[in-house]
């Protein structure tokens, strides 16, 4: 188990910290590696990426001029898990049953959907 | 790859080139089936000649590019030594012209969908003319029967729309239920009838004889048992016809038979009508039984919602289309021994939701000998 | 959120418990990686693929025989709904997008899908969704209104009818639909917004893999065309309900607001259903011919073509019921038109195997039978826009026989040849292609027996939706055919099924690159990490992996004109 946890601290792709500290508000939607280079998908790359983190934080580094390289853990950039999509398309289903099965199925679905989505709303992520 | 499976793909082709020719053979000459290429008149072929037409372009479109593909499966397999094939990312000349051929093939085709389809719209109705003339028909989707109205004459039938040869036959469609749909495959495609939309269509036989009509919008539970027929008979047959049903039902006179009249009055009468016995008129039902305001409930007397059985004896379909009357091997002398056996009308009597599961007839347990009497009451209405 | 460094977390994880998201159970509830996502929407799809398959068998088995008793009417009626309800919307879009959510983050060189939590959502929406639908089995009361669900028939009481549908099952169509159209909006959304913003460096528009290019089509129909049913079904629920009267006509109401909104959803629904299958087709061609896709330009712009042309056809479904002349002139001249670019494809494929070095493994097999079977369905369909010969062949078996050539023999074969295309991918290991390669002979044959004896049958003059009919319109050799050719197709997902067991369980180490494929969801592990790539690759042209493996004869150093 922790080694195969271990492989998931990965030499991951460099982050401009500029675009990190944007990324606080939703570190979960937008990986910032990603964003981060997005943005320059316009500009020629010299060549393929197929070498490890250092080499490409130089290259990064030549290409913005102010990034500096640091290595990340997968778990940070990747999504959290969640068990809160499920409890909200399921409140849903429930009032749409509560719909044709009646009024108690229905305000029993509107309570769990209620609950269900602050829970999302306030989950720490 | 080049296993052996892959081998027999020359079977397979050879099996489904088969069966596509020998369908189509079938489908020229299935006889007993409602087939829209056994077309009986003007409107049904102007709408399978282009069948033809559509055929052979997409039999040529098919055997070319089906050609090209198995060509490209057997020449292209990859073989010891093949060399790595050449990069080839695109090609403009042949993307114009595999664009603009189709393209004009396509509006080839455009162009005889709209010529056909000006020859058989509604605005193409040939005017009337003595060479050409005209009658006018109500049908009436129910679920599951057609009602067929002649305002001109007044008459109301079922099952079975009369009309002479060498006429058009101008006709109205009006539900106000669900939405039906009607077909003739030999003399017309589908118009749908849709309450509130009333729709027209019209069509000539220039074939006498009896043609096979559908409803062919699913209705409900007994969409599939919602059939008619279509009899093309001489002017002289039809107008005899139209005189025979202007007439109120006449009364029976043997006994058995009035007991059936009596039967049918305390038992059918609130949904059928028979003119001369719970109704004094035919009923324009598609003037009487609109939902609109001013359209008369189910069960008023314009609004039976039965099939009128005025002259039940003089028709050849029953019970929606599905069962044969007045047929050779369906016998329904009422004096017939085996009259449970081998007269449809007793069946449907006996049990009509075996017959047609879901069906709106009603009727309560009857005996047999109500049945026999019904039966001599009914088949005695000619 | 700080980046950490190595050493900082190892500490932690051994001394706190298991989270529940890191259980065995708990993972596959909450999770958030598109991966997983995707393989939870092509089992579900492919769970109520078999179940909609049941449906199908049942319905060819009573229609095996004139006069059938194996079901009632009813019961006829409601399998019949429930089928095309189920194939339509719990598997083909399910699988489809289960194809996108796996495929498309690693196509594109991205780590997740833009909201991952958003997907899971839509995800469990679809499987509640389809739990729901399908539970009103259990109340004897499934759908039974076609799954066009058609008012008047769909309402309560329709004006002098006494057979509308009184009970619940249209409430649970509608509801159902309701809800899975939910799942399919924030399905696209998350489709829409990670093609657009987390496409790794270098891939521009111009360089997506066409799989992703149909994709975001598909998606952006989805977006685009459910509010239309939507609408649609809360405006008939109201009438159920709430004594609303939009659908009829003594109230001033019409039957065809229905038809006219349904099919303006459901014709781009069509292509929503065909768009993603052309994609996977147009990734495997290439692969398994060893050359790039010919004219990328072409077939990607065709299918964006057909997207925008898909939302002016729709009356094209309603040309039997009295529109005006002029009106059915313009709708059959769209259809005409939305043709082109589906031909411009299928020359375009036919260009890519051209001139190649063709492999046949299993997804090369299916793809080229998707090629001539979805031929079979184009022409057909091009033979319903012809107005006139339409008024004599819709609604009947013809139409049946279309719908198939293009849903099983186009769409199916394409998802079959998809998970036999990313299977390697999924789980690291190979499926058995001799048995793969008897799935799709059996497929083959059976699907041809089964839906090319429909074209007879509507030019015979069956009528479509019945659940019997006699024995005396010759009709009977044609159905006993169609009912040898479904079980015949049932044979051959059973031969699927086990493929798909005995690989999961010995299958051959696939490696990371089996096919020696083009794309970037090759360039990582099978499967892979769940963070995909190590480092975002970097893309240079329209094959990424190609040009990584091959650097001397690298697509970027060539170029490209289309």
């Amino acid at each position: 188990m922790v080694s195969q946890e271990q492989k998931d601290h990965v030499e991951q792709q460099v982050v401009d910290e500029q675009e990190e500290d944007a990324g606080v508000s939703s570190p979960d939607t937008t990986p910032t590696p990603d964003s981060a280079l997005s943005d320059d998908k316009q500009e020629s790359q010299p060549e393929a990426a197929t070498t490890g983190g250092q080499q490409q934080a130089v290259r990064t580094g030549k290409r913005r001029g102010r990034a500096r390289g640091r290595l990340v853990n997968a778990e940070e950039v990747m999504p959290k898990p969640s068990l809160w999509p499920l409890a909200v398309a399921f409140s849903i289903a429930f009032v749409l049953f509560g719909v044709i099965a009646g009024l108690v199925v229905l305000v029993i679905g509107v309570i769990l959907l209620v609950a269900s989505i602050v829970g999302w709303i306030l989950e720490r992520r | 790859m080049r296993m052996p499976v892959f081998r027999r793909k020359k079977h397979w082709l050879a099996a489904l080139t088969g069966v596509l020719l020998s369908s189509i053979l079938l489908a020229a000459c299935g006889e007993n089936s409602p087939s829209i290429l056994n077309v009986a008149g003007p409107v049904a072929e102007s709408e399978s000649s282009l069948f033809w037409l559509i055929l052979y372009l997409a039999l040529a479109i098919f055997i070319l590019v089906e050609g090209v593909l198995i060509y490209s499966i057997f020449k292209y397999r990859e073989r010891p030594g093949t060399p790595n094939p050449y990069q080839n990312h695109g090609n403009m000349l042949l993307e114009l012209v595999w664009t603009v051929i189709p393209t004009v093939v396509l509006f080839v085709i455009l162009f005889f969908t709209i010529r056909g389809l000006l020859q058989v719209a509604p605005e193409a109705e040939p005017a009337a003319s003595a060479s050409q003339p005209k009658i006018e028909v109500t049908a009436v989707g129910h679920q599951w029967y057609w009602e067929f109205y002649y305002p001109k004459y007044n008459v109301t039938t079922a099952d079975t729309l009369e009309v002479p040869v060498g006429t058009t036959v101008h006709v109205k469609l009006f539900s106000n239920n669900v939405i039906h749909s009607f077909w003739v495959p030999s003399l017309t495609g589908k118009t749908d009838v849709v309450p509130g939309h009333d729709n027209t269509k019209w069509f000539v036989a220039q074939k006498t004889g009896l043609f096979t009509g559908i409803c062919a919008e699913y209705c409900g539970t007994q969409h599939a048992n919602m059939r008619f027929n279509v009899n093309v008979v001489d002017n002289s047959s039809f107008m005899t016809w139209i005189s025979g049903q202007q007439q109120a039902a006449a009364a029976p006179t043997d006994a058995l038979a009035q007991k059936g009249e009596a039967l049918f009055k305390n038992q059918c009468a609130s949904c059928h009508g028979i003119v001369g016995v719970n109704v004094t008129q035919f009923y324009n039902t598609a003037q009487e039984c609109t939902d609109l305001p001013g359209g008369k409930a189910n069960g008023t007397p314009q609004c039976l919602i039965g099939p009128n059985l005025t002259h039940f004896g003089s028709r050849s379909l029953i019970a929606g289309g599905v069962l044969d009357n007045n047929t050779k091997d369906n016998n329904c002398d009422p004096n017939n021994p085996n009259l449970m056996q081998s007269c449809n009308l007793a069946k449907w009597l006996k049990d009509p939701q075996a017959v047609k599961p879901g069906n709106d007839m009603a009727i309560g347990a009857l005996s047999n000998a109500e049945i026999q009497q019904l039966i001599a009451y009914l088949e005695g209405l000619k | 959120m700080a980046t950490s460094t190595i050493g900082e977390r190892a500490t932690t994880i051994d001394v706190r418990r298991k989270r529940f998201s890191e259980t065995y159970i708990g993972e596959w509830i909450t999770t958030t990686d598109h991966k997983q996502l995707g393989l939870m929407y092509l089992i579900t799809g492919f769970f109520f693929f078999v179940v909609g398959g049941m449906e199908a068998l049942l319905i060819r088995t009573q229609l095996a025989l004139p006069n059938g008793k194996v079901l009632d009417p009813d019961t006829y009626n409601q399998i019949f709904t429930m089928h095309g309800t189920t194939m339509i919307f719990l598997f083909v879009i399910p699988v489809l997008s289960g194809f996108g959510n796996y495929i498309v983050p690693l196509m594109i060189g991205a780590r997740d899908m833009a909201y991952p939590r958003m997907n899971a959502f839509g995800f469990w929406l679809l499987l509640f969704g389809g739990i729901f639908m399908q539970s009103s089995f259990l109340f004897g009361q499934a759908p039974n209104g076609g799954w066009f669900m058609y008012a008047p028939l769909s309402e309560l009481a329709a004006g002098h009818a006494f057979q509308a549908t009184p009970h619940m099952n249209a409430d649970f169509w509608l509801l159902g639909t309701t809800l899975l159209g939910i799942s399919s909006i924030t399905g696209s959304l998350n489709f829409v917004v990670t093609v657009f913003k987390l496409r790794a460096p270098g891939m521009s528009i111009n360089r997506m893999p066409l799989f992703t290019w149909m994709i975001l089509v598909m998606s952006f129909l989805l977006l685009f065309a459910l509010p239309s049913l939507t609408v649609a079904s809360v405006l008939l629920l109201l009438d159920r309900h709430m004594g609303a009267h939009f659908y009829q006509y003594g109230s001033g109401g019409d039957p065809l607001l229905w038809q006219h909104l349904f099919w303006s959803f459901g014709h781009p629904e069509v292509y929503i259903l065909i768009l993603p299958a052309f994609g996977i087709v147009s990734e495997i061609l290439p692969v398994f011919s060893r050359k790039p896709i010919f004219g990328y330009t072409f077939i990607a712009w065709s299918g964006v073509a057909i997207g925008f042309l898909s939302f002016t056809v729709w009356a094209h479904h309603m040309f039997a019921v009295g529109l005006p002349s002029i009106a059915q002139a313009f709708f059959a001249t769209s259809t005409t038109l939305i043709a082109i670019p589906t031909a411009v494809k299928i020359f375009n494929w036919l260009a890519t195997i051209w001139g190649g070095k063709i492999r046949f493994n299993a997804p090369m097999l299916f793809a080229l039978g998707f090629i001539a079977m979805f031929l079979i369905g184009g022409l057909n369909g091009a033979a319903l826009a012809v107005v006139p010969f339409d008024y004599q062949i819709t609604d009947s078996y013809f139409v049946v026989a279309h719908i198939h050539y293009v849903l099983f023999g186009g769409t199916a074969l394409a998802v079959f040849a998809g998970i036999y295309y990313w299977f390697p991918k999924f789980t690291g290991k190979l499926m058995d292609d001799r048995l793969a390669k008897w799935h799709f002979w059996v497929t083959f044959i059976g699907l041809n027996l089964t839906f090319f004896p429909m074209h007879l049958m509507g030019i015979l003059g069956m009528p479509r939706r019945v659940y019997t009919y006699p024995a005396n319109l010759g009709w009977n050799d044609l159905n006993a055919m169609a009912s040898v050719g479904a079980f015949i197709i049932g044979v051959g997902v059973i031969l699927f099924m086990i493929n798909i067991i005995k690989s999961l369980k010995a299958g051959q180490a696939a490696g990371d690159d089996p096919w020696d494929a083009y794309t970037l969801e090759w360039d990582t592990t099978s499967p892979p990490k769940k963070y995909n790539f190590l480092e975002i690759p970097v893309v240079r042209s329209r094959r990424p992996f190609y040009d990584k493996k091959y650097p001397d004869i690298a697509d970027w150093k060539n170029v490209i004109k289309h």
